[in-house]
């Protein structure tokens, strides 16, 4: 198979095991998307796969070659990193040419192809300048052609949009998906942007605990979380969870939380236990006249995000809900009532936090 | 209470060497307000900051605060509080003493308890009160720090970069409530920012400063609305303004070379040079008189990202919806006239045409 | 305004003072004859004489009480020769030390690093007496390669710790990057970790030089007159006759020089920080 597989990948630093059995396949030209908190083990694992991490075990196997005890230099991959890793004693034009010095391609070979990727990168003016001299955004570009001039079969992009102005980043939000196709390489993408993730993601793997928690399509992870804390990170404003205790009701059951009264078809499994319903902030409605089953609630503060109004609201029983609507909103402190839509409604065990969910499985993403 | 700069500039250095951080930037800001200070980095809002904190001197002009003139006296006397962006907690105290360390004795043990730990719980932080700062995370540190200062009496709090370090998954319901107790108590806040989502969450009105100019006063829609000139066009607004430039035929104007655009309600002065600018969130897609190809459709959760690439540019669009073209497929297009924002391609200052009455 | 200037110029200009005063003394002194250093009381007033410099060259010296053979000039070459072969050597085993420890985790690193450092707390002498024992021995004793060797004790902590730190500083993404470019081990360490880490170095390497060249203990107990370095070589100013404080001052000018020297041409190296610009910010 062309493109990337990993088996079973550990890591471990002393007692903390940070990587604990990872299987991923990434086919060429496609992107994978690998979310996570801080702290997830994301860098280590793109590092295993460089060939960085000398403590990691498991299998590396590029375009059916396994590469797992070759060395960084030998494994045919490109890197960008989230501090860029731009070397500050070389020239802009250096610093992209050195993959094809560690090659050995002619001289004029070199130029020729460092000026096509720096003019697609739009950095062609700034070749000769070294490192210090450049932008956030042109040291960030710098180290993308760095990663990709050498056409590698497997691209490592740690976080590289972290360290640049929103403007730029969204560019580069634009840019990337064109750019990562037409390399073909399998390319692994690390953020903790969920929007990032949604914006370049073929599929996204949500690195959590060392594990896989969930990978799939990045509006799946969105729609359907694996768990709680998947639920939480991956969206923005952050989903509502509110605590419950499902009864057994026709087809499904009956939720009470915080005023809401939801009848949610299937997940029989939840009933009578411990959960959380989660409700997420734009699946949920606002109104400035009571309407049926609306929950009453004041409005604490407005946020507006993105064009949309992110409202805090506080219910008459004390509990804090987010809601954001993309229409105007009545002013802080006015009475309103919330409305659930029950086909978005997500139910979690409290105690492990796993999504409960009839319709649809949640896959791997293994080869 | 209520701020006021006026004409207020800061120099550093002399001469030809000298560098102009801030230039002549009046402004007032009223009892109970909000407002962010809002500018990429290097374009004078911190060395504002400091001269209303009282860190740097005014090169030219005054501060009054409360009706008294600030900008003379020492940091300590002008009732400042003030959130640091590096957080400057102190390392040897505990958090809740942090907190505490800024209220004043008259208020008596009990008072102070009782305060810190009403703010404590509105920043989520009632579990590490007794923590060093030292142990704690950024966005501990960050929420400590942001208690400090509000557990304070002052005239005035300015707040640096208060809450960029935050966990996302807090930032919401801790905007939400920081906003509403900032509304409750009454109190004018300076927050100074690079982050515009910030600024737009929390502030009634924004400065944009660039190159040491205040560019715009206003509250953020208008600013949307009627941006002053391009850069706050394109500064203001996620993602930012498309831009596109117009050719003049005549009387006709030009869109892409060969569009007329039709306007009906606006008259654009002659014999300028024009830019189109366009919100994202304004165009209309799967309707309207232009087309281009799409490439790429991004979807977002709660909102679509739709770039297309017309007359070699790309325009993005966003829609609340799901957008069924893919990269490749032709996509028609448009904007409502009222939508549509004028510049001055040379000056960049925004055109408003004259109106038409229907 | 003005005042202010005023005030601190007169601070700066006593901070000078204080400072160059033993300075400009020695080299006020080193021009004198040790009749008019001696005079009581003293004068600031003297004819400048050259003699203690001739002398020193010509390596003969005539004084009232007799004659003296100098052998100075020697005594120079062999500073020379032995602060910079312990430098060098020094430099070639303990930068790819400090790399090792700055970048690798390994058993007992952290305690061979200290230990390493301890060298530099011990008092020299409580080491000598065995040492020139085991010199002996080893027919070590009074050779350049035994001095060069000793020397390690004093350049190889400093190295160590200094380029160490210098290492640290730099991020090792920057190593990794060069790496997956397909360029080896070594290449990753001899261009981009060494380059990187050249401030750190030369100032290492100058200060190392500078304290190899200063020391006196070592070379009094472990090497004869014709390997001792100049710290040694002015013990011989030291005359049953009295001491020759106008060449003493002579030999310090001249014997301060190289180290000036040096220490005046890495400054601007020293101050220029390489990495600035290299990661994010």
């Amino acid at each position: 198979m062309s493109g990337l597989a990993i088996a079973d990948i550990r890591a471990q630093f002393g007692r903390n095991e940070v990587l604990r059995g990872i299987d991923l396949a990434v086919a060429a030209g496609e992107t994978l998307v690998l979310f996570g908190p801080s702290g997830a083990g994301k860098t280590v694992l793109l590092r295993a796969i460089a060939g960085l991490e000398p403590g990691a075990t498991g299998r590396v196997v590029i375009d059916g070659e396994d590469v797992s005890t070759h060395g960084p230099e030998s494994r045919n991959v490109g890197m960008a990193f989230q501090n860029f890793a731009l070397y500050p004693h070389l020239s802009a034009r250096e610093n992209i040419a050195s993959p094809l010095r560690a090659r050995g391609v002619s001289a004029g070979e070199i130029d020729a192809r460092v000026g096509a990727i720096a003019r697609l990168l739009r950095i062609a003016h700034v070749l000769s300048h070294p490192p210090r001299a450049l932008s956030n955004g042109q040291k960030q570009r710098t180290a993308l052609a760095r990663a990709l001039i050498a056409e590698p079969r497997i691209l490592l992009l740690d976080d590289p949009l972290r360290n640049v102005d929103a403007k730029l980043r969204y560019e580069m939000r634009l840019e990337l998906p064109r750019l990562l196709r037409e390399s073909n390489a399998a390319t692994i993408y690390v953020t903790q942007d969920y929007r990032e993730a949604m914006a370049l993601g073929d599929r996204v793997a949500v690195l959590q605990n060392g594990v896989i928690a969930q990978c799939g399509a990045a509006d799946a992870v969105y729609d359907l979380p694996a768990n709680r804390e998947v639920a939480r990170l991956f969206g923005d404003p952050p989903i509502n969870l509110l605590p419950c205790r499902p009864q057994a009701a026709a087809g499904g059951i009956d939720i009470e939380a915080a005023g809401f009264r939801l009848h949610l078809g299937a997940r029989e499994e939840a009933t009578g236990k411990d959960c959380l319903l989660g409700l997420r902030p734009e699946t949920l409605s606002l109104s400035d006249h009571p309407i049926a089953g609306g929950v009453a609630a004041d409005i604490v503060a407005i946020t507006p995000l993105h064009e949309r109004q992110v409202v805090l609201t506080r219910t008459a029983a004390g509990e804090e809900l987010v809601v954001s609507v993309a229409h105007d909103v009545p002013k802080a402190g006015s009475h309103v009532w919330l409305l659930a839509d029950p086909r978005a409604a997500l139910v979690f065990e409290a105690s492990a936090g796993k999504l409960i969910q009839a319709p649809m499985a949640i896959r791997g993403c293994a080869a | 209470m209520s701020l006021v700069l006026e004409h207020v500039s800061k120099t550093y250095g002399v001469g030809a060497s000298a560098v102009h951080a801030v230039r002549d930037v009046s402004l007032a800001i009223a009892p109970g307000e909000i407002v962010a200070l809002l500018g990429s980095s290097g374009c004078g809002k911190t060395s504002t900051l400091r001269m209303i904190a009282g860190f740097e001197r005014v090169s030219a002009g005054g501060i009054t605060l409360a009706g008294r003139r600030i900008d003379t006296l020492a940091p300590a006397a002008r009732r400042v509080a003030m959130a640091f962006e590096g957080y400057a907690l102190y390392p040897p105290l505990s958090v809740g003493e942090n907190i505490g360390f800024g209220l004043s004795r008259r208020l008596g043990r009990t008072e102070i308890a009782k305060r810190v730990r009403e703010i404590a719980e509105l920043l989520d932080i009632s579990d590490i009160l007794s923590r060093r700062p030292s142990g704690l995370s950024g966005g501990q540190q960050q929420r400590a720090s942001l208690a400090r200062a509000l557990a304070r009496e002052a005239d005035l709090y300015l707040l640096d970069e208060p809450m960029g370090q935050l966990e996302p998954q807090l930032r919401a319901i801790l905007r939400g409530r920081v906003k509403a107790l900032i509304k409750a108590r009454g109190l004018t806040a300076v927050l100074v920012t690079h982050d515009q989502t910030e600024a737009n969450a929390m502030a009634d009105r924004i400065a944009v400063m660039e190159a040491g100019v205040l560019q715009q006063f206003c509250p953020p829609a208008q600013m949307r609305e009627q941006p002053a000139n391009l850069f706050v066009a394109t500064f203001i607004g996620e993602p930012p303004m498309n831009v596109l430039p117009l050719e003049r035929d005549g009387n006709r104007v030009l869109l892409a070379g060969t569009i007329p655009l039709s306007l009906h309600s606006i008259r654009l002065p002659i014999a300028r040079t024009l830019v189109l600018g366009l919100r994202p969130h304004r165009i209309k897609l799967g309707e309207g008189p232009l087309t281009g190809v799409v490439s790429s459709n991004q979807w977002l959760g709660d909102q679509a990202h739709v770039a297309i690439r017309f007359a070699d540019r790309l325009v993005v669009a966003v829609s609340q919806a799901k957008v069924p073209h893919a990269a490749g497929e032709q996509i028609a297009f448009g904007f409502a006239e009222e939508d549509a924002h004028f510049f001055d391609a040379e000056t960049g200052d925004a055109l408003v045409g004259e109106r038409i009455p229907a | 305004m003005a005042i202010a200037k005023i005030l601190r110029a007169l601070a700066l200009s006593l901070v000078l003072a204080f400072f160059l005063f033993p300075i400009v003394w020695i080299l006020l002194m080193s021009f004198q004859t040790n009749e008019e250093i001696l005079r009581l009381p003293p004068s600031t007033f003297f004819r400048p004489t050259l003699g203690n410099y001739i002398a020193l060259i010509s390596g003969h010296l005539e004084t009232a009480a007799g004659e003296l053979d100098i052998t100075f000039l020697h005594n120079l070459w062999n500073s020379i020769l032995l602060s910079t072969s312990s430098v060098a050597l020094a430099l070639l085993l303990g930068v790819p030390a400090a790399y090792a420890f700055a970048r690798f985790r390994f058993r007992l690193g952290e305690d061979i690093a200290f230990t390493m450092l301890s060298f530099r707390f011990a008092p020299p002498l409580l080491v000598l007496l065995p040492l020139s024992l085991y010199f002996q021995d080893l027919g070590l004793n009074d050779t350049y390669l035994g001095l060069i060797w000793v020397y390690q004790l004093i350049c190889l902590p400093l190295i160590l710790w200094i380029v160490r730190g210098y290492f640290e500083d730099a991020s090792p993404d920057i190593e990794y990057a060069y790496r997956i470019d397909g360029h080896s081990w070594w290449r990753a360490f001899t261009r981009i970790a060494v380059p990187l880490a050249g401030p750190g170095i030369a100032a290492a390497g100058l200060l190392s030089f500078i304290f190899a060249w200063n020391n006196f203990v070592f070379a009094l107990i472990l090497a004869s007159a014709d390997k001792q370095p100049v710290t040694v070589g002015a013990l011989a100013f030291v005359t049953a006759s009295g001491i020759q404080y106008g060449q003493i001052a002579a030999a310090i000018v001249l014997s301060i020089l190289p180290t000036l020297a040096l220490a005046l041409y890495a400054q601007r190296w020293l101050v220029e920080g390489l990495s600035l610009g290299a990661v994010k910010g």
